[in-house]
């Protein structure tokens, strides 16, 4: 499943992030890495998508978090 | 990763010190480096207070920013280094502070933390150790106040000794609670103190050599030196209500438009009794000019004294009035943690022209005024975005203009017409802006730069006014000392234009060069009055009307066209659109409201750019593009209109 079809509220685990390294670097950076645990906080027509990852609050271009794949937890 | 060719040129393993590194003459460079919102920049106004210096670095469009202070008698060079996630030089930003590490410049490096977010915030921690290993440095962890709000404990001792270096908490936005920092730094640079990062380099070397496995590397690393230093209550994670509502609902593009409104509002507030001041000095100015004419002295001095010296002081008050105002509010927005949120509602909107969603507050202000628009675009932290960003604001018609151009279009084309005029006036705006986007947009921010959004939204929290309020002031009085120059050298040229020792017009130069050239204003559409009127708005919008009252009805008053210049519509005759129809033809009407219109704005708004965006090469663009602009859209509505009307 792709983190832009995550519904509001459910958790996720990260699976794979693909894409340049120049995305791959940027997305890591700010605390995406493949295994760690997300939460979608809110995910609207739209929008970038807003996950909680260690510990913040991120938000994420919506066409990018269809190069992140994720396992749903909860 | 390269962090072994970085490492290369790191300055303890390197040996020398890079020569093109700007060091201070026997005193203690300090650099620092954190990841956006980690309060470097109210840490860098801090410790320097007035005592900084901001340019852009040389060949890159990304602001620098240096300042000085001293402690116990050593002097120390301030670095503050543009914010960003990591060091992997995805960025123009990213690599400015990358190729700075590299150099060696810095003595010491001040790694800023967010304690309410230690974990990810930490990772610029991780980028650095793994790249300069042997760079002296100490880590602060800032907004401990917002930290401890949540119910954090964080244990910086122990974080401090299994580091090796320094670990400061920290409120940056409370410099009289900078003592403990101040001692660590002491201490960095007597001991030159090196993170250890033993462990790091081998989880570094035993994980997969891909990004993300150094990333993961870099994070299991942060989670070990955490690891029981930090004690936070389990909290749910959910949206706040509030943040549901301004950022989710079908409601927040609305709610987020009015709070731009609503600051906008607001920052009249401090920015009036500036603005009155201002005034007041222009009056002063008249009243001087006076004075020195019954006491006998050459009218030329007093009428320079009162056009280009007052006036000047007067425009440049005038500006301060919007510019700490403006800095106030959206300094207290951004503080709070609000500015992020707009960033996000707008990010889908702006992303199309290549601009982040917090673009949309310098457009909505424009409408009010330039200045305070392009004040506005300070909350862009990317340069490029910014410049793009005020560049197609200046296509915005301000307020000003809007007290101009109905006035002449109900006289010519009538209630029925004016409408229309208004209509093609948007219309040619977004054209404008779109031009820009096009023309521009790729040369300001590169292809890779317009990256979807990758950005932390901060928890909200009580913004210092006071800290806040401090900003301001070093940022307005940054862009007076700036501006009053640019402002002069208008005020000045325009003045020795339209200056006549006789009075009548007709002994200006401006008019000898006017009525010279007017076969070529014409093809642009304006006879020699129109075009000095929009000659005359360069310096302020609202002239122009004055400077055409002065020209066609008050040809009597003594030096009429200065006079509209410093009164603006004030000045103006009720009856100048009348007036005006009578002598000049519909086209030529409305050529001069569309050139008029998509001029360059008046001359604070742009020593407001000059002095925003800190490039005098892309402010000189801007103007020339807009004037272009302007005489070209002259002369097409002139020669298109003149076939109809």
């Amino acid at each position: 499943m792709r983190l832009c079809d995550v519904a509001t509220g459910l958790s996720a685990r990260i699976a794979s992030v693909s894409g340049d390294d120049r995305f791959v670097s940027r997305v890591t950076a700010i605390g995406l890495t493949e295994g760690c645990a997300v939460e979608v906080l809110q995910n609207v027509k739209n929008r970038p998508v807003l996950v909680h990852v260690r510990d913040s609050d991120v938000a994420l271009d919506r066409g990018d978090c269809m190069r992140i794949e994720v396992e749903v937890v909860a | 990763m390269s962090c072994e060719r970085c490492a290369a040129s790191c300055p303890a393993a390197g040996g020398a010190k890079a020569p093109a590194a700007r060091k201070a003459a026997g005193g203690v460079t300090v650099a620092l480096l954190g990841q956006p919102n980690s309060g470097k920049s109210t840490l860098f106004n801090g410790l320097t207070g007035a005592r900084q210096h901001v340019g852009n670095w040389p060949g890159k469009t990304v602001e620098r920013k240096e300042g000085t202070f001293e402690r116990g008698g050593t002097a120390f060079q301030v670095v503050d280094l543009p914010g960003s996630y990591g060091l992997a030089a995805n960025s123009p930003e990213e690599e400015v502070t990358r190729d700075y590490l590299a150099s060696g410049a810095a003595d010491i490096v001040l790694v800023m933390a967010d304690a309410s977010q230690l974990e990810r915030s930490l990772y610029m921690l991780a980028d650095f150790v793994a790249a300069c290993p042997e760079q002296p440095c100490l880590l602060a962890l800032n907004l401990m106040d917002v930290a401890e709000n949540q119910g954090k404990r964080i244990d910086a001792v122990l974080i401090a000794r299994r580091l090796g270096v320094p670990v400061v908490p920290l409120v940056a936005s409370r410099p009289e609670g900078y003592g403990a920092l101040l001692d660590a730094l002491a201490r960095t640079v007597r001991e030159r103190s090196v993170v250890d990062g033993a462990r790091l380099r081998e989880g570094i070397a035993a994980a997969p050599d891909t990004i993300q496995g150094t990333a993961a590397a870099k994070f299991a690393w942060i989670e070990g030196l955490l690891d029981g230093a930090v004690e936070a209550p389990a909290r749910p994670h959910a949206l706040s209500r509030f943040d549901r509502v301004v950022t989710g609902s079908l409601w927040s593009k609305p709610i987020t438009i009015g709070m731009i409104l609503l600051g906008f509002i607001l920052a009249f507030v401090p920015a009036i009794p500036i603005m009155m001041l201002g005034g007041a000095i222009s009056s002063l100015g008249q009243v001087v000019a006076g004075a020195l004419a019954q006491a006998g002295a050459p009218d030329v001095l007093g009428s320079f004294l009162a056009g280009v010296v007052f006036n000047s002081l007067c425009f440049g008050t005038m500006m301060v009035g919007y510019v700490f105002g403006i800095n106030l509010v959206f300094g207290l927005y951004e503080e709070a943690g609000y500015m992020a949120r707009i960033s996000y509602v707008f990010d889908h909107t702006m992303a199309r022209f290549g601009l982040q969603g917090k673009s949309l507050m310098p457009f909505l202000m424009c409408l009010g005024c330039t200045m305070g628009g392009v004040s506005g675009s300070r909350v862009i932290d990317s340069w490029g975005q910014r410049m793009l960003t005020v560049m197609m604001a200046w296509a915005i018609p301000c307020g000003s203009t809007w007290g101009v151009v109905p006035v002449l279009a109900v006289a010519f084309f009538g209630v029925a017409g004016a409408p229309l005029v208004i209509v093609g006036i948007f219309a040619v705006t977004i054209l404008i802006m779109w031009l820009v986007g096009r023309v521009f947009g790729p040369r300001l921010v590169a292809k890779g730069e317009r990256a979807g959004m990758v950005m932390e939204l901060p928890p909200y929290h009580r913004p210092h006014l006071g800290n806040v309020a401090r900003g301001a002031l070093l940022k307005s009085r940054q862009m007076f000392v700036r501006a009053i120059r640019v402002v002069a050298l208008f005020a000045f040229a325009i003045w020795a234009l339209t200056y006549t020792a006789t009075g009548s017009v007709e002994g200006s130069v401006l008019y000898a060069l006017g009525t010279a050239i007017e076969p070529v204003t014409r093809f642009f559409g304006m006879g020699w009055q129109t075009f000095t009127a929009w000659l005359c708005a360069l310096v302020l919008k609202e002239s122009a009307l004055g400077v055409l009252s002065g020209l066609f009805t008050g040809a009597a008053t003594p030096n009429a066209v200065l006079v509209g210049v410093m009164t603006g519509a004030a000045a103006a005759a009720s009856n100048i659109g009348e007036v005006m129809a009578q002598a000049i033809s519909a086209p030529e009407a409305l050529a001069f409201i569309f050139a008029f219109t998509f001029n360059m704005p008046c001359a604070a708004s742009v020593s407001a750019t000059w002095g925003e965006v800190h490039s005098t090469k892309w402010t000189v663009i801007t103007a020339l593009f807009y004037i272009c602009c302007s005489l070209l859209l002259g002369c097409v509505v002139y020669h298109v209109s003149a076939l109809f009307l």
